[in-house]
């Protein structure tokens, strides 16, 4: 089997420089498996912390990442290019973490109490370096994460999508009502009222 | 000038840059004299500092692994032919 996967990912050998998103979605639509792969390799982290954000729950991410990459995979014939690849891709994601969200209502509740802590994330590898090590900040800064984390959690699953994509993924009010497929109107009051929650939750760490 | 609650409804598009000259100058004189409203715009931006130092979590290896394995495996599905009923044409010829 990973032969076989090895065989997968070496099926079309691309070039040294780095291509261009619309060039790879071109290659992945004529079947370039490999053109496929790159473009899961350029977003599956920044899918992932979406799906984190939206899900709080690491081994749900990971499922949705897998949801989201497959629906990918499945439909990107029929991506016209209208917006940009990740734009796309996060309407992706924030539609399977939507519907995971709505399914899991149903058995329990979506918000998490302030109390329970989110799942801890010391075992994950970080991008930004920590430049201070001293144990006391780094311990504030997890109580932090987790306290921000829990916060967005709380948030209603419309206004917890418009402030992850925003606030923590960086894309503009243009990219989000793209990728959700709202106004931007509505993205802009949602992204407000999020923050507006966030920033009464969030109250005991901004007032320090 | 602009009031306390009229700040508060476009704090979020002030911070963002998304309003326009007149109306930032406007806002700015008002929160100089309006310690209620500074100290509010400096919570939202504070609040914001937060979201950018939040570290993005890489995944691991494994994770990447399992992604790749599953795309692999939807790769390796046979295409499903979707065998759909003929139409039966209500029209009969009349002879």
């Amino acid at each position: 089997m990973l032969n076989k996967m090895r065989s997968f990912q070496k099926s079309t050998i691309l070039p040294a420089l780095p291509l261009a998103d619309s060039e790879l979605v071109k290659r992945a639509q004529r079947g370039n498996t490999a053109a496929f792969e790159e473009l899961v390799k350029r977003y599956e982290h920044k899918v992932y912390n979406i799906a984190y954000r939206m899900l709080s729950n690491e081994e749900e991410a990971k499922d949705a990442l897998q949801d989201t990459f497959i629906r990918a995979f499945r439909f990107i014939k029929k991506f016209k290019g209208d917006s940009s690849f990740y734009t796309w891709l996060y309407r992706i994601t924030t539609n399977v973490c939507l519907t995971r969200l709505k399914r899991r209502k149903g058995k329990e509740s979506v918000t998490l109490s302030l109390d329970e802590p989110v799942k801890d994330e010391e075992d994950m590898i970080r991008e930004l370096p920590d430049v201070t090590h001293t144990p006391e900040i780094l311990f504030e800064r997890k109580q932090t994460q987790q306290a921000i984390q829990t916060a967005i959690s709380e948030l209603p699953s419309e206004y917890r999508s418009v402030v992850v994509l925003r606030d923590l993924q960086g894309l503009s009010n243009k990219e989000v009502s793209k990728a959700l497929q709202l106004s931007i109107a509505a993205v802009k009051s949602r992204l407000h009222r999020g923050r507006v929650f966030l920033r009464k939750k969030l109250s005991k760490y901004i007032e320090q | 000038m602009i009031s306390c609650y009229q700040l508060s409804q476009i704090i979020s598009e002030f911070i963002d840059g998304e309003l326009s000259e007149d109306v930032c100058v406007e806002i700015r004189q008002h929160i100089a004299f309006c310690p209620d409203c500074r100290r509010e715009h400096e919570q939202f931006l504070k609040l914001l500092t937060f979201f950018h130092c939040n570290c993005m979590i890489q995944i691991t290896e494994t994770t990447h692994l399992e992604l790749m394995q599953v795309i692999f495996e939807e790769f390796e599905k046979p295409l499903k032919i979707e065998h759909k009923p003929r139409k039966i044409s209500k029209k009969r010829k009349t002879s």
